[in-house]
């Protein structure tokens, strides 16, 4: 049937659509359906690639890296020559090795491209089918008379689609390339580390070894090993992410290298500090100790201009203190807090100010 | 009693041991303890830091008055205590040493 015999048979359908009854209809639309899938699959179908006679898969293809018996060969030629102790027998062995890597990185690949064109091929047709019977249904609606057919129509295609979702979400379809894509990384990365000693000698790489990580390499392109290794890196990526967080919020505490002038600001303030609460400390009368304490409550006010400080300070009550001592254990408090809360510009304006007011 | 600690980081790109001591003398005084030891870390981001571990102190004494300088066999008798730190993002071994005046 071509598709102009199939358009007619649409167009019949649709006139004599009155007077059919509604299980007539279905069936008929149903069986076009059928024959529009296979008519359209026919001329969408792009038939693979013929192979180069070098690139045959056939075991008995002299070229072919299924050749068992030319496999064998070079492994006879390896075990031969890596037992030997002279130079020339294990630079031969090393060749031996090398082809007999590039045989197993040709079969793997072999197996591994015909999996993907497999896979590929499944998931395209499984969701062309969907589709096209979606469509189906759907015009199915559009051509049929009658409420109660419509309706029935209506609930087989929210079944469809519903079926759809669940199969698109329980058998990870849309997913697929994606595991498909750490495979790739997956064997490129195994086969860098692989092609990176083919230059060793026997001794530190033989062909043993080689063999383990081209099972390796194989293991790489398969769907366990992409979906361990997709689960391991995004969880990786999500604890990198997570320490960045905590390195950007309060966690851990990274600050800035201090500057000369930022450090002879901070040693000054000290020194006045202790200066202010000798001078108090020395002071006998109550005058005095009014007189001694001045400074200090003209640095607190001096600091309150800030509203960031003026709320420590007053969570501390700092200004109705009358003793020297606790002020300045309310003051460093305050400091090594912003400190740690890297906001050190307000720990350093802290320094400034004891300097600037205590000196007056 | 069991010392009180404060540990902060500095970035690795400090950009020489005088700048790592005047760093750790700012923040002994705006801490309010002194440095115990220095080390170097790499996150498994990959992120790399200095760790500064200070105790705690209730007064001032002492504070800011740290002298750091290169490793060497000969003075680390004379030293606080040895550290490591990342200077221009390469380890360095280090020595510290306190000043009493």
């Amino acid at each position: 049937m071509t598709v102009i015999e199939a358009l007619t048979e649409i167009g019949e359908i649709i006139m004599k659509s009155e007077s059919l009854t509604f299980h007539r209809l279905f069936y008929r639309i149903n069986t076009l359906a059928i024959l529009l899938v296979f008519i359209l699959g026919q001329s969408v179908i792009v038939k693979a690639q013929k192979l180069p006679p070098l690139l045959k898969t056939s075991e008995t293809t002299p070229s072919s890296a299924f050749n068992k018996d030319a496999i064998a060969a070079l492994q006879k030629g390896y075990d031969d020559n890596v037992v030997k102790t002279d130079e020339p027998s294990l630079e031969l062995a090393r060749q031996y090795r090398n082809r007999l890597i590039a045989i197993g990185r040709e079969q793997t690949d072999a197996f591994f491209l015909s999996y993907q064109q497999i896979d590929r091929k499944h998931r395209e047709w499984l969701q062309f089918t969907l589709d096209f019977l979606e469509i189906g249904a759907a015009a199915a609606i559009s051509m049929t008379n009658g409420t109660r057919a419509k309706t029935v129509i209506a609930i087989g295609l929210g079944a469809l689609q519903a079926s759809r979702t669940s199969l698109n979400k329980n058998f990870r379809l849309l997913e697929r390339q994606i595991l498909i894509n750490k495979m790739i990384e997956n064997r490129a990365l195994t086969l860098a580390s692989i092609l990176s000693k083919l230059d060793n000698n026997v001794k530190d790489y033989s062909w043993e070894l080689a063999r383990s990580e081209l099972r390796d390499y194989f293991i790489a392109g398969t769907l366990d090993d992409a979906l361990s290794s997709l689960s391991t890196s995004t969880g990786q990526a999500a604890s990198n992410a997570e320490e960045k967080l905590r390195i950007v919020s309060e966690d851990i505490t990274i600050l800035p290298e201090s500057s000369a002038t930022d450090l002879m600001s901070a040693r000054d303030a000290n020194k006045t500090l202790d200066r202010l609460n000798a001078n108090f400390k020395s002071a006998t009368s109550a005058a005095d100790k009014t007189a001694a304490l001045k400074p200090f409550l003209d640095i607190l006010d001096e600091l309150r201009k800030d509203p960031d400080l003026k709320q420590q300070i007053d969570a501390k009550s700092l200004t109705t203190l009358t003793d020297g001592d606790k002020i300045i254990e309310g003051i460093r408090q305050i400091r090594k807090a912003f400190t740690l809360d890297k906001r050190l510009q307000l720990a350093r304006k802290i320094n400034i100010t004891i300097n600037l007011i205590g000196n007056k | 009693m069991a010392e009180e600690l404060t540990t902060i980081s500095f970035h690795s790109s400090m950009s020489s041991i005088k700048g790592l001591e005047n760093t750790c003398n700012e923040n002994e005084i705006n801490l309010n303890g002194k440095l115990k030891s220095l080390d170097i870390v790499v996150k498994p981001s990959g992120v790399k830091l200095t760790e500064a571990v200070f105790v705690d102190q209730n007064d001032d004494e002492g504070l800011g008055k740290l002298t750091i300088k290169k490793f060497t066999a000969a003075d680390e008798p004379n030293a606080a205590f040895r550290g490591k730190a990342f200077i221009l993002t390469q380890p360095v071994d280090v020595l510290v040493f306190r000043s009493s005046t």
